[in-house]
């Protein structure tokens, strides 16, 4: 184990060995890293929204991961996905009426188109 | 957004994208006869027999013309001939002789010369010219012109025939065979051989709508030729007829028919004729009528293949217009109820 994980086990109230902390904290820096557990662990039990301060601290502490460029970037593409995708099916619903119609219905129609009486629309003389 | 504004709203964008499509299309009408297509065009001589029935005796032609072209420019001009008592009998016949040698050779009592062209044609709608002259046999057995007619432009449907004229024998003829004579001119197209072997299937609705929100829809399906006109009809249907007064038991019968042709065009729409009759009766329980009161007409469009359009019958407060005594009281009956047609057209493939 580490000794920034033994300090945290500490600060978290796990069980350690007292010898091997005894050694860690005679390690240079190691009151440093101490308060800061404490401090983070402050912050965290005293609010659920992790502050600015936290966020900026553990960044530093996490430094060379990447992570935290990652996964948004894995959430924007994934959304942007599904949005064109619902984009997609709603542009085909609104142009082709989502479904074909029955066969007793006739389509929509394109045009009109009306007779004009008495010019292509005539009498038809003599029928009886 | 709740269900009924979303549906609204998709309603109206869709008006909105087949107003687009409709205005985008709105001048495709016919454009005429392409590719390989031309007029077929025929004179026919029609005898009625002293004691029987009218047949055709002689006729030349079928000649394809394009529009444009006379048949006197291709040399194509004949006479057509009757024979009444002559020296040849009750026969009849066509040559490119003088008319004057017709008549002193075969002692023919009537002979026609005629000449058309194509000025216009479309998909079920074409527009000829014709002229003819009637020469008769005198006493002297001279050729006398006894009539003729020019006529700049004659609007036929496809298949229809024009007759151009009529003439009796003349008097002096001691062996008369027939009652009169008739000359006619027919016209149709000749297909494309490109697609003279192509069918063309037809979806056809009729839908009936009320003002009281009935809708009611009926559906044919029909198989045609590149060209062939195909004839439809739709079961009749019986409204009820307020004009017959309390205690009337009669119905107003509404028969739909008409017909189709289409032509498939090398760019790939399909140029219909669509003809629609509405024949009105009324009509006794017992389904005896007292005949019908009728209106027709048809259109010519240019479609795209599986394109719905959608044609109405005009409104009842239009027609019918025939004088008929019965036809006020039919657009009485009629008002509230109106009629459409729903066509769709695809080459089979």
């Amino acid at each position: 184990m580490e000794a920034s994980e033994i300090l945290s086990a500490f600060v978290d109230g796990e069980a350690v060995e007292v010898g091997e902390l005894a050694a860690v904290l005679a390690a240079p820096g190691a009151r440093e890293t101490l308060i800061d557990f404490l401090r983070l662990r402050t912050a965290v039990a005293d609010d659920t929204q992790p502050s600015r301060e936290f966020v900026q601290r553990m960044r530093r502490r996490l430094a060379g991961g990447g992570f935290e460029r990652t996964a948004p970037r894995l959430l924007r593409l994934a959304a942007a996905l599904v949005l064109t995708t619902l984009a997609t099916v709603g542009a085909y619903d609104l142009v082709c009426g989502a479904r074909p119609p029955r066969p007793d219905e006739p389509p929509k129609a394109t045009r009109v188109i009306r007779f004009q009486p008495g010019l292509d629309w005539k009498p038809v003389e003599g029928r009886r | 957004m709740d269900a009924r504004s979303w549906s609204s709203w998709r309603r109206a964008l869709c008006c909105v994208l087949v107003a687009v499509a409709g205005a985008a299309v709105a001048d495709e009408k016919p454009r005429g006869l392409e590719g390989g297509e031309k007029v077929n065009v025929s004179f026919n001589l029609l005898v009625s027999w002293n004691e029987g029935a009218t047949t055709r005796i002689a006729g030349w032609g079928p000649y394809p013309l394009r529009v444009g072209e006379a048949m006197r420019a291709l040399g194509l001009q004949r006479f057509a001939f009757g024979a009444d008592g002559g020296a040849e009998g009750c026969s009849s016949g066509v040559a490119t002789l003088p008319v004057q040698t017709i008549f002193d050779q075969y002692g023919y009592a009537l002979a026609w010369m005629a000449d058309a062209s194509v000025v216009e044609a479309s998909t079920g709608h074409l527009v000829l010219s014709a002229s003819w002259k009637r020469f008769t046999r005198g006493p002297g057995g001279e050729a006398v012109e006894s009539a003729h007619e020019s006529i700049p432009r004659l609007s036929l449907r496809e298949g229809e025939r024009a007759l151009l004229d009529y003439a009796v024998p003349p008097a002096n003829n001691q062996q008369r065979c027939a009652r009169n004579y008739l000359l006619e001119l027919t016209a149709e197209v000749m297909e494309d051989p490109v697609f003279a072997d192509r069918q063309i299937v037809y979806d056809l609705w009729l839908v009936h709508e009320t003002a009281g929100g009935l809708k009611e829809t009926a559906h044919t399906q029909l198989i045609a030729g590149q060209g062939e006109r195909v004839p439809f009809a739709f079961a009749k249907q019986k409204l009820a007829a307020v004009t017959g007064g309390a205690g009337s038991d009669q119905k107003l019968q509404v028969a739909i028919s008409g017909h189709v042709r289409g032509r498939i065009r090398r760019d790939g729409p399909i140029e219909l004729a669509l003809g629609s009759e509405r024949a009105l009766s009324y009509v006794a329980p017992d389904g005896s009528n007292d005949g019908s009161v009728a209106d027709a007409g048809e259109k010519n469009v240019r479609v795209q293949p599986g394109e719905g359009i959608r044609v109405e019958l005009p409104p009842p407060s239009q027609g019918p217009t025939g004088g008929d005594a019965r036809a006020p009281s039919m657009t009485r009956d009629l008002a509230g109820h109106s009629f459409a047609l729903i066509l769709t057209a695809k080459p089979v493939s």
